[in-house]
């Protein structure tokens, strides 16, 4: 027979981590039906006839908030035969008030006091013994995080449920008031403190005699007590639980609470916004401009340059491709396909952040062994290896810590969907993984000696097309990773807590709702669940309004287009923190504007919120919350990009007639196709921005389907500008031949692929130099090239070498900017101000289309929801309007008619902003 | 032969594409990826039940 186990407790007491402990993979999730409330089931593990509940995170069972509600209709009307009360051991008396009205309900409890190994760090002790004794019901200390203790948690819930606990002690007055309702309503004692509180859910149905006669004793109990019921009851409660708290906590922490000390800097009212910009410029100046910079350079320069695009020429074209290009490709197809598996396997492993290792190793040794002198150059080369090869006989042969394939003891050979990011991987998952993997990326690389010689609209559409505009957008995913990893640290570590906590000070100040903070820090990943976050806003004026304004700030899908203008402008960080904090601007401005409107007026939300402690935060949460980013902006390149590339293509590549107008040989014929005359009819609206050209005007509106479509649409239109003749033979010049090597570099460069690449190198070399020149052409380069036995002299080192200067080439110090960003810098399509201009339209207009269903389902009103993306893209339009005149006033000293138009823009902005509110006085 | 090839090639590609887009579509999930909102999306169905 089932037994039914519900788990409840606080937010954030780990309730969530205890479930996935105890159930692992048998999980069921729905919704609880009437509310928008996910309910999520599942059974112990190892024991099916356990089936647990895990309740949403509530303060308290009253029914206020749609979750309160959900967890308390569970409690009463279902009645499971045990109740888990998840206990936060850091908050004791705040988390302690729920356990007292779960005790109340009379159903046997267990306490599992949660997170005792952050106590231990805190130099505190509990007496589970004594608190036992107190609350009269088992109590357990329990790390879900650390796994601690679950073992004997879960004997507990195997054992037949304990007696109902007893129920704590309140003030005479107040016992008396109870027992007069429970004699008098035939009600539980539950009911009866609930009717005294004043509840009406438990007065429906209660006469009009039996009314007054309930405010009867209420008014008495007020009298007695000199306060209102509510009060005295939560007071009641808070005084019994202090009453023994002294008598559990055994042992205080003498040391300051680090979290304290930190708060007080971290959100004083003048350091702490101060030390917010500077904590986000330095996330955006380490992920863009300098650790992802490297990876992005590395992506546009070498992966999307001569490797896949050797790779397809050798494919779809008639030139078969080199050895080395397809061992890159070959390398980077097997990584890229083994990396969730190796993800999985390193979780096993306990060692979560060796990936990081993994993938800035390579550049560590490009990047920063050339500057070192000789002896430690040579140390952290071999070191460097020495770490590669251990980690990756680790991963083939060294048992993993649980030895599971999931959360839990049960173990699985393979997991069922191997490119999935959660759970362990066990050594035969990841060396089997290794293997085939590795076949099957040296299969799809040897597809570049195909040269199927397909027909050269093919092989446009195909390169200029979809791998210009993908590669373009996945060309930034290295930012992107650093950056969505540095993110998920400050989420987890608990700052972002306190970033809330000072916007919601700010945002109170100018009228916001405290709540809209939530929103609008969850747009900061995606606007989609930023505006379903709003649903906690319970007034609608406020909700509609942080609609409204919550996809002003930068989403995850804008940050390429930061990325894109700022190498443009050559001062990424700046301009990415610039357009972050305008995001924030708007919505400050926006909130002042708006909420002196009569459709916004009146209304506050008072907000709680919970800080947590600081902590480092978990490798695994760390890795996971990343790469699921990642997962999710390489699937929307795969997908929509994809998709978006090659209709762009296309249609700028065909007049209305679908006549080719191979624009690879004559580039001015692109303005005769479908795209250009169609974006030339919108294209002046942007004229007064100072873009007014047909391909930015096309890369905003494509922008709508998803923001990063904006680069990968630049990527098509603004393809490489053709060398000219002289330029042609000056590169050639400067490019080494193929026998030298490129640099000084020496066997301090080599890594694990490289030894592939020589082989393979070697083998193609003597495959040549068997093969009889089949022209005379071919054979006076034969001629000029070494001889057959010069080239089988070659060393192992001059190998290496040469597979590694084609893999990471040498940077010059006053390299131009690459990839897309460059292209588009050549064609001269943007001066500073107009790509200002034009990125501040992009992040402020109307959202994707995503989030514009997202608004619209929110909304629950067409008009709404029109009237909030009009709002959004006017402001965009002013925004960017205001930036390029007046940018043009300061630099150049022009003062024309547009001019004064901005001007007085600008000025009815900050009259509207700055007025008295109208309908203050009224609320 | 070969131009044959890789249309049908391209046509499958796409055709998975579409069908993921539409997919998403049709959860209403979060296309750019989970920020930790805390559940008030239907992503998190999906991600809980692996």
């Amino acid at each position: 027979m089932k037994k039914h186990i519900a788990l409840a407790g606080n937010p954030n007491s780990g309730k969530t981590t205890l479930f996935n402990e105890l159930t692992g993979a048998n999980q069921y999730v729905g919704n609880w039906p009437g509310v928008t409330v996910d309910r999520k089931g599942g059974q112990l593990t190892e024991h099916e006839e356990i089936e647990l509940q895990d309740l949403p995170g509530i303060y308290s069972l009253s029914p206020y908030s749609p979750e309160e509600m959900v967890s308390r209709r569970y409690l009463l009307e279902e009645k499971p035969d045990l109740v888990v009360n998840v206990v936060d051991a850091t908050n004791l008396e705040r988390n302690l008030y729920l356990s007292s009205q779960l005790m109340e309900t009379g159903l046997p409890m267990v306490v599992a006091l949660n997170m005792c190994d952050l106590l231990e760090q805190q130099g505190i002790k509990i007496d589970t013994l004594a608190l036992s004794r107190q609350l009269g019901c088992p109590v357990v200390a329990v790390s879900a995080l650390k796994q601690t203790g679950i073992a004997e948690l879960i004997k507990l819930m195997l054992a037949p449920a304990p007696a109902a606990p007893k129920t704590l002690s309140y003030p005479a007055p107040v016992e008396k008031s109870v027992q007069q309702v429970m004699e008098g309503y035939g009600a539980s004692r539950f009911e009866a403190i609930k009717m005294l509180e004043g509840e009406e859910l438990l007065q429906k149905g209660v006469d009009k005699v039996k009314a007054h006669a309930l405010e009867d004793i209420r008014m008495e109990l007020e009298a007695a007590m000199d306060d209102d019921v509510s009060s005295i009851i939560a007071g009641s409660r808070y005084d019994a639980i202090c009453s023994f708290i002294p008598q559990v906590l055994v042992q205080r922490g003498t040391k300051e609470k680090i979290s304290r000390r930190l708060d007080a800097v971290l959100t004083h009212r003048v350091a702490g916004p101060i030390i917010f910009v500077a904590v986000m410029y330095a996330i955006y100046y380490l992920s863009i401009n300098t650790v992802g910079d490297w990876g992005t350079g590395w992506a546009n320069d070498v992966l999307f340059g001569p490797v896949v695009g050797g790779w397809l020429a050798g494919f779809i074209g008639s030139e078969a491709a080199g050895v080395e290009a397809l061992t890159m490709f070959s390398a980077v197809l097997a990584m890229i396909l083994i990396f969730p598996t190796m993800l999985r396997r390193l979780h096993d492993l306990n060692m979560n952040g060796a990936w990081l290792y993994i993938m800035v190793a390579p550049f560590v040794l490009e990047y920063v062994c050339p500057h070192l002198p000789g002896v430690l150059h040579s140390i952290l080369m071999w070191a460097l290896l020495a770490a590669n090869a251990a980690l990756l006989l680790m991963g083939l042969f060294k048992p993993g810590t649980h030895g599971a394939n999931a959360y839990g003891s049960r173990t699985h050979r393979f997991s069922a969907r191997p490119m999935k990011l959660t759970g362990r991987a066990g050594r035969c998952e990841f060396s089997t993984w290794f293997v085939v993997m590795s076949l099957v990326a040296f299969g799809a690389a040897m597809l570049g000696r195909c040269t199927l010689e397909c027909s050269p609209q093919l092989q446009a559409i195909i390169a200029d097309g979809i791998v210009a505009g993908v590669g373009a957008v996945l060309g930034f995913l290295p930012q992107m990773a650093v950056l969505f990893f540095l993110m998920s640290f400050l989420e987890d570590c608990g700052y972002m807590a306190r970033v809330a906590f000072m916007l919601d000070r700010l945002f109170r100040a100018i009228g916001l709702s405290g709540k809209s903070v939530i929103p609008l820090m969850v747009s900061m990943g995606c606007g989609v669940p930023g505006v379903m976050a709003t649903r906690t806003i319970e007034n609608e004026k406020d909700r509609r309004m942080t609609i409204m304004l919550t996809t002003f700030v930068p989403c995850g899908a804008k940050l390429p287009i930061l990325a894109l203008i700022g190498a443009m402008i050559g001062q990424t960080a700046t301009v990415a923190t610039i357009a972050y904090f305008v995001g924030f601007g708007s919505v400050i401005l926006g909130g002042m504007m708006l909420r002196k409107m009569h459709m916004f007026a009146g209304g506050y939300n008072p907000f709680v919120m919970e800080m947590p402690e600081y902590h480092m935060p978990q490798g695994a949460n760390i890795n996971l919350r990343a790469m699921e980013r990642c997962k999710a902006f390489v699937q929307k390149a795969g997908t929509v990009i994809f998709l978006a590339s090659a209709l762009i293509w296309t249609l700028s590549n065909y007049n209305w007639k679908f006549d080719y107008l191979n624009t690879a040989e004559n580039e001015a014929a692109v303005e005769q196709s479908m795209l250009a005359e169609t974006g030339n009819l919108f294209a002046p609206l942007f004229t007064p921005l100072g873009w007014g050209d047909w391909k930015p005007a096309v890369a905003t509106v494509t922008g709508l389907i998803a923001k990063e479509n904006v680069v990968g649409t630049f990527g098509v239109l603004y393809a490489a500008a053709e060398e000219s003749p002289a330029e042609a033979e000056a590169a050639a010049e400067d490019a080494p031949a193929e026998d030298e090597l490129p640099r000084s570099c020496d066997l301090n460069k080599a890594n694990t692929l490289s030894a592939l690449t020589m082989a393979l190198w070697q083998a193609d070399s003597d495959t040549r130099a068997a093969k009889p020149a089949e022209t005379a052409e071919e054979a006076g380069e034969a001629t000029a090239e070494e001889t057959p036995a010069a080239e089988s002299e070659k060393t192992l080192l001059d190998h290496i070498n040469y597979a590694v200067a084609v893999l990471f080439p040498e940077v010059e110090e006053d390299d131009e900017t690459t990839g897309v960003a460059g292209n588009v810098k050549a064609a001269g399509a943007f001066t500073t101000l107009s790509a200002l201009s034009f990125m501040l339209f992009n992040i402020l207009c109307a959202p994707c289309f995503a989030a514009c269903g997202a608004i619209r389902r929110e909304m629950n009103s067409s008009r709404w929801t029109w009237f909030a993306i009009g709002y959004m893209c006017l402001w965009a339009y002013v925004v960017a309007f205001i930036t390029y005149q007046a940018g043009l006033y300061f630099t150049t000293g022009t003062m024309g008619s547009a001019q004064l138009v901005a001007a007085l823009l600008a000025a009815g902005i900050v009259i509207q902003a700055l007025r008295p509110n109208p309908h203050k006085a009224k609320h | 032969m070969a131009d044959l090839i890789i249309i049908l090639i391209l046509a499958t590609l796409a055709g998975l594409a579409i069908k993921a887009c539409l997919r998403k579509k049709k959860e209403g999930g979060c296309p750019g990826g989970c920020s930790g909102c805390g559940g008030s999306c239907s992503c998190h169905d999906k991600k809980n039940k692996e």
